[in-house]
């Protein structure tokens, strides 16, 4: 049997049509209603946040303000800390020469003696002078301070050491030194330098107001008697440059 | 109208319309709150990490407080036992505190320290007069150079008297040691300054009459002691000053010329 259409081709066209049309109605709103809910779910999530922040906002506030209190005290008490600091620093610093003067007695020689010893003004090494009845005393003596590496960095000078007719190594010549080549009497003078491993420095005073010199420059002595002079040093040693003591 | 539409036309204007209007909900109404989302859940997090903090403050403040009081303690320590009782919340009064340490407490001190530990003060001890203008007061470290002393003793009544100085009724700074001598009579030289700080804080300047170094000097503008030339221009010569001739007075000790 023969079938014929005769429903014309615009008909299928226009059903086609209508059906493309209702899907992207579908489609249209099916966009609408995701972006609507994706804007609630981000708007429910500002507001989920939002009673976070308002939760936590007063511990927030008390925690910073603890913190200024903190950094409130600690600020105040800064000055008074410096003040102890230093203090302490004096105090510490008041000693520090000791461990090195009586190091250095255990790394003197028995037979070397010693007129002075002189710490430099900045602080960073000691000048020794003594005398050494030999030479082989001297040597021993200065290989003595080679060891001494807790207390001293290096031996920077050493002076005094006679050479054959000429005086004295580095020193330019001294009596001693002439006086031991003439076998008029044994033993030179010598100066040795020694570096410390660490400088001693006075400690600053970093605090605020600084340092006020408390007396007038050229204000009299405010003790009576005490401008005069000091006397003369009475039961001190030979000084340096003196005859040393007989052998 | 819609007749004339065909499937392709309609697909290209549907295609394009979904995208516009997606594209378009999307950037007039996510991402502003996306954006927004952003900004809070970071402001949520600061918060959040912040009020966290909160037992760490307030352990930290508890700590500041006790460091505060501690502070205080080891300072009361060194007031009471290092330090001269002098404020200078009033300038006058504390000034004349002061000439007192100066003159009257400070020296003793200093010169019967030593003997303690055996050893023998070889010098005197001089300290500087204490300032005549209290508008010079300061309220911070305060500095008394005594100068250079020395001891006498042995080797270690020298080195304990040094360290006996930390034990000293006000601080002081013991200067590098010097040591001299032949042992067991050595000398030990090193310098001293007393260091102190002043009670609380200075208390307002204190209004006075010129110094009597600036009256001297006015009297001697007006006419008693000869004036210095004014300062003349470059290259030019300092005019001539005319001085009176000064009076003759009599030198002590001097013998007296017999009267005409």
């Amino acid at each position: 049997m023969l079938t014929i259409n005769l429903i014309p081709r615009y008909y299928f066209e226009r059903q086609a049509v209508r059906k493309l049309m209702t899907l992207f109605g579908v489609l249209l709103l099916v966009i609408v209603v995701a972006m609507l809910g994706l804007m609630m779910q981000v708007q429910g999530k500002i507001n989920q946040a939002n009673e976070e922040i308002a939760q936590n906002q007063a511990n927030a506030d008390k925690a910073t303000q603890l913190e200024q209190q903190a950094q409130q005290v600690r600020q105040e008490i800064e000055p008074t800390k410096q003040k102890v600091d230093y203090i302490n620093a004096v105090m510490k610093y008041n000693t520090q020469y000791l461990p090195v003067l009586q190091g250095l007695t255990k790394y003197t020689y028995r037979n070397i003696e010693y007129f002075s010893v002189t710490p430099a003004s900045d602080g960073a090494s000691i000048t020794i002078q003594g005398w050494a009845p030999s030479i082989v005393d001297a040597g021993r003596y200065l290989l003595g301070l080679y060891r001494a590496t807790n207390l001293f960095k290096n031996v920077s000078s050493f002076t005094g050491v006679p050479g054959y007719r000429t005086g004295s190594e580095g020193g330019g010549g001294n009596e001693a030194g002439n006086s031991f080549l003439q076998g008029t009497r044994l033993g030179f003078s010598f100066s040795a330098t020694l570096v410390l491993n660490k400088p001693i420095t006075p400690p600053a005073y970093a605090g605020p107001g600084g340092a006020t010199q408390a007396g007038e420059a050229g204000a009299p002595g405010g003790i009576p008697g005490a401008g005069a002079p000091p006397p003369p040093v009475a039961g001190a040693g030979p000084v340096p440059g003196a005859e040393p003591p007989a052998p | 109208m819609l007749d004339k539409l065909t499937k392709l036309q309609v697909i290209i204007v549907g295609v394009v319309l979904s995208l516009i209007i997606g594209v378009g909900m999307f950037f007039l109404l996510v991402r502003p709150r996306m954006e927004k989302f952003t900004q809070v859940d970071k402001q949520r997090q600061e918060v959040v990490a912040k009020a966290a903090e909160l037992p760490l403050r307030q352990r930290e403040l508890e700590q500041a407080e006790r460091d505060r009081l501690q502070a205080q303690l080891d300072y009361r320590k060194y007031e009471l036992s290092k330090m001269p009782e002098i404020s200078f919340a009033d300038r006058t009064q504390g000034m004349i505190a002061l000439w007192r340490e100066h003159a009257e407490v400070l020296g003793p001190m200093l010169e019967n320290w030593p003997r303690r530990f055996g050893v023998e003060m070889g010098s005197t001890v001089s300290i500087p007069a204490a300032t005549t203008n209290p508008n010079n007061l300061q309220d911070g470290l305060m500095k008394i150079h005594i100068g250079s002393i020395s001891v006498q003793g042995d080797f270690y009544d020298i080195m304990r008297s040094i360290e006996g100085w930390n034990r000293f009724g006000r601080l002081v700074q013991v200067g590098p040691v010097t040591l001299s001598g032949v042992s067991p009579n050595l000398t030990g030289s090193y310098d001293l300054t007393v260091l102190w700080f002043p009670r609380g804080t200075a208390g307002a300047q204190v209004a006075m009459a010129p110094a009597a170094g600036a009256q001297d000097q006015q009297a001697g503008m007006a006419g008693g002691a000869p004036m210095p030339p004014p300062a003349s221009p470059m290259g030019a010569q300092p005019a001539p000053v005319m001085t009176p001739p000064a009076p003759q007075m009599a030198q002590p000790g001097a013998p007296v010329p017999p009267a005409p």
